[in-house]
């Protein structure tokens, strides 16, 4: 007979004498167990220990987690109903010489959830005074959970995404400074020496292992401002305060659990729309999707209500520096900007008797501009002597002299994520190759967005796509046209016009391609990368030129290795219309190909948030006329 | 940088430190017993502390380069938990707020100083709430401060120094201020 069920006979006996007797009211009642039965299939404590359905176990479930020392029961990974028990009688384990090991600790979450639904009270369990925890949470002092999204980030293929992050907010009569929260952070645990081809494939294929840490919010924050060059935007939910206990203590729970990593599906968003789903009644996760993408969390997050309320209660833009620099270069005027493009030539400008004889106001404009724009444009091979680092202490050391100024940067110019479209997109419409008789064409895009079509949350002028097909149905036969696996452009445009502000291009693409429009059946797996530069046409365009390489199998005669040379016009500022031009011209290594030019020319039209109308021409020998209407799903 | 000209810069450093401060040692006629090892944290004199520099291996060490993979982002490296800025510790231990001061600054020097250079911010108020100082004093700190820090970057020698001596040098000035002037506003 184990503990809890003594106590319950216990407990039982004394209200029999108690109620024939007279005495006192008895002592408060242990956890009803048969209601404790029924909890353990309840939503919520599935949630807490992280149950999947799986069709092994007898009980249908098993725990994400592998760490064993999340669960008190020997079999407790594969049996909910025993997970409970043993939690409950842990509840009940006399306090060790270290109180944060005793599993009112340990399991904080599970202790405040046990507690509310069983209604058992502090004579029930004798409450365990947790200091680390207590520690943790400011002594209980979050007053609010935000979800931080940090933008995609073309450079890492962990990051072309973006990525979540949770942040405990302190209440502002403890914390002045958001710097110092708590944040928690859901990653893939990769050894330091690994190898890009290792990195992508195992955290595709879940050949790591995932976990929770936590770090003061500076971390991130700094790392993604200053280093990558990220925005961050935070959303901040609506809960209540025992909500919020509940998700603090989920997150105490996690922290050093160890999950099984997927890069699409149970990656960082993932994670967290389960951490605060943790609430009953409050999904933002995306549902009958084998990915989860950040900005799909945070679009529901952001139409999501709860309690009858709207989930949202506030987005708060944290700029990177490059964005920072930029909002604060566009604040300057004409003369301001000579003097920024004077000062590049020669920081030693700043002390000219022609820059001094503006106000200190408008010096300070132009000085802390620059300071963002060194700041951003430095490396860290850069040596002490190189004039970007020269022009930087420069700055500073003239900005130390103008008087100090509540310089708060200007509002965003970016679009805050939640706005943006949904990240699949499938078309369908005629195609008209070569004056043939018109077929049916169909492209499915599980993600993410290329150069016309990319909004809010997305790299400005740039393609990420995945598993992108596209088929034609001719004379009742379909076939498959064409499939990006995976296809990155960027192109930065350049704003200010200063020195490595903006102006490159590069591009990645692996998939099955036609070897040219003129054959029929004779798709190849090509692979082909390209560096360049990009140039402002006015407002409205971007030009740029490219030069790479490509490889292919060899089909038809065709080689393997061919040079290429591509150029491209985009018109993405319309929000009317958006259009991109291509040219290409392809050169052989090894055999011979049989057309070398390719040209393309495309536009959109969105029709309201979520259809758009595609008009695309294209030749590669013969050519193809290909109009579309599209859905993002 | 050679290990002389670093250790001459050290110096250089830490003479500028004294004499814009224009602080000078008063004699005690009782000196307390020459430490065996006065670099030692536990060989300070009370109320001293340790510099969080020397002492106990501050450095802007956070943000290592990994190369092609990003240090954050979906990459982890540990689940060690890591140590949270407490303010609870003993001064003199290099658990103390002095060193979780250090730290930041040494992690966020780059904003912390630019910052101060535009007289104020959110990481200067950050820095200041690890201090525990008063938010109705932070403006007279960090204009306190400004100018000596000014001072600091403008010389000749800034250029020569590695991220993690600028980041001490900005510590003591911000240090010496808070224990000297603002013992009232901050808890010390």
């Amino acid at each position: 007979m184990n503990l809890r069920t003594s106590l319950r006979a216990a407990v039982l006996v004394t209200a029999t004498l108690s109620a024939s007797s007279g005495f006192a009211s008895p002592p408060a009642e242990l956890p009803d167990h048969t209601r404790a039965k029924g909890l353990a299939w309840s939503a919520t404590w599935l949630k807490l220990v992280h149950y999947e359905t799986r069709h092994g176990p007898a009980s249908g479930y098993r725990s994400a987690i592998s760490t064993d020392s999340f669960f008190l029961a020997p079999n407790g990974r594969t049996d909910p109903a025993a997970e409970l028990d043993a939690t409950l009688d842990a509840f009940a384990q006399p306090v060790g010489s270290d109180r944060n090991t005793h599993p009112q600790c340990r399991f904080r979450a599970r202790y405040l959830w046990l507690k509310r639904q069983l209604a058992f009270d502090d004579r029930t369990f004798a409450p365990v005074q947790c200091p680390l925890y207590e520690q943790w949470t400011l002594g209980g002092g979050t007053e609010s959970i935000s979800l931080v999204l940090a933008t995609g980030y073309l450079a890492n293929p962990a990051s072309f995404y973006g990525h979540i992050l949770l942040k405990l907010n302190g209440a502002r009569e403890v914390r002045y400074s958001d710097l110092l929260d708590v944040s928690v952070n859901y990653g893939a645990i990769v050894p330091k020496d690994e190898n890009p081809v290792s990195y992508i494939l195992k955290g595709a294929l879940g050949g790591y292992d995932g976990g929770f840490s936590h770090i003061q919010y500076y971390f991130h924050d700094h790392n993604y401002s200053e280093y990558e060059l990220r925005d961050l935007w935070e959303y901040r939910l609506d809960l209540a305060p025992d909500e919020v206990a509940l998700i603090t203590a989920h997150a105490w729970e996690l922290l050093g659990k160890k999950f099984t990593y997927y890069f699409f599906r149970q990656n960082c968003a993932y994670r967290m729309a389960e951490l605060v789903g943790i609430v009953e009644g409050l999904d933002i996760l995306p549902q009958l999707r084998p990915w989860t993408i950040p900005q799909s969390v945070i679009q529901k997050l952001a139409s999501a209500r709860h309690r009858d309320l709207p989930l949202l209660a506030e987005v708060k833009y944290h700029p990177s520096r490059q964005s920072r620099f930029h909002a604060r270069y566009a604040r300057l005027d004409a003369d301001g900007r000579r003097a920024a493009g004077r000062i590049l030539a020669d920081p030693g400008y700043v002390r000219s008797a022609e820059f001094e004889a503006a106000s200190p106001t408008r010096r300070g404009l132009v000085v802390d501009a620059m300071i963002d724009y060194y700041q951003y444009s430095l490396t860290d091979e850069m040596t002490q002597d190189h004039p970007l680092q020269l022009g930087y202490r420069t700055m500073l050391a003239a900005r130390f002299e103008l008087p100090p100024e509540n310089d708060d940067v200007p509002r965003a110019r970016a679009q805050a994520p939640h706005t943006g479209r949904l990240p699949g997109l499938w078309r369908v419409g005629p195609i008209i190759e070569d004056g043939e008789s018109p077929a049916v064409f169909a492209n499915l895009r599980g993600a993410y967005y290329d150069v016309l079509d990319s909004g809010p949350g997305h790299v400005p002028h740039a393609a990420l796509i995945m598993g992108d097909t596209s088929v034609v149905i001719d004379d009742g036969e379909l076939h498959l046209r064409a499939l990006d696996l995976l296809r990155i452009d960027s192109a930065a445009r350049p704003f200010s016009g200063l020195p490595g502000d903006g102006g490159g291009a590069w591009g990645l693409r692996l998939g099955l391609r036609p070897q040219n429009l003129d054959c029929t059946s004779c798709l190849v797996l090509r692979g082909s990368g390209a560096r360049g530069y990009s140039f402002a046409l006015g407002p409205h365009a971007l030009t740029g030129l490219l030069f790479g390489g490509a490889l292919q199998n060899a089909r038809n005669g065709e080689g393997v290795a061919s040079g290429e040379l591509s150029s491209f016009i985009d018109v993405t500022e319309n929000r009317l219309l958006r259009a991109r031009v291509e040219y290409q011209y392809r050169i052989p290594v090894d055999g011979h190909l049989d057309e070398r030019h390719l040209a393309s020319g495309e536009a959109i039209a969105p029709i309201g948030s979520r259809w758009e109308a595609r008009l695309r021409y294209e030749k590669h020998g013969a050519d193809a006329w290909i109009l579309t209407l599209g859905r993002y799903w | 940088m050679s290990g002389t000209s670093r250790l001459g810069a050290v110096l250089f450093a830490a003479a500028f430190v004294l004499a814009a401060s224009g602080a000078a040692a008063q004699e005690n006629p009782n000196p307390p017993p020459k430490p065996e090892n006065p670099r030692s944290a536990d060989n300070k004199a009370p109320g001293s502390g340790p510099n969080p520099y020397r002492d106990c291996g501050i450095g802007a060490s956070l943000f290592s380069n990994t190369g092609w993979a990003a240090v954050t982002s979906n990459v982890i490296w540990d689940l060690g938990l890591t140590a949270l800025t407490s303010a609870t510790s003993s001064p003199q231990t290099c658990n103390g707020k002095q060193s979780k001061v250090a730290q930041f600054i040494a992690d966020t020097y780059v904003s912390v100083v630019d910052e101060t250079a535009r007289g104020s911010g959110e990481h200067l108020t950050a820095m200041l709430e690890l201090y525990e100082c008063k938010v109705e004093s932070h403006g007279d700190i960090v204009a306190a401060i400004r100018g000596e820090v000014g001072q600091g970057v403008a010389a000749p020698t800034y250029a020569a120094f590695t991220l993690n001596e600028k980041a001490e040098q900005y510590y003591l000035i911000v240090n010496r201020h808070i224990e000297t002037d603002f013992t009232q506003s901050c808890a010390i």
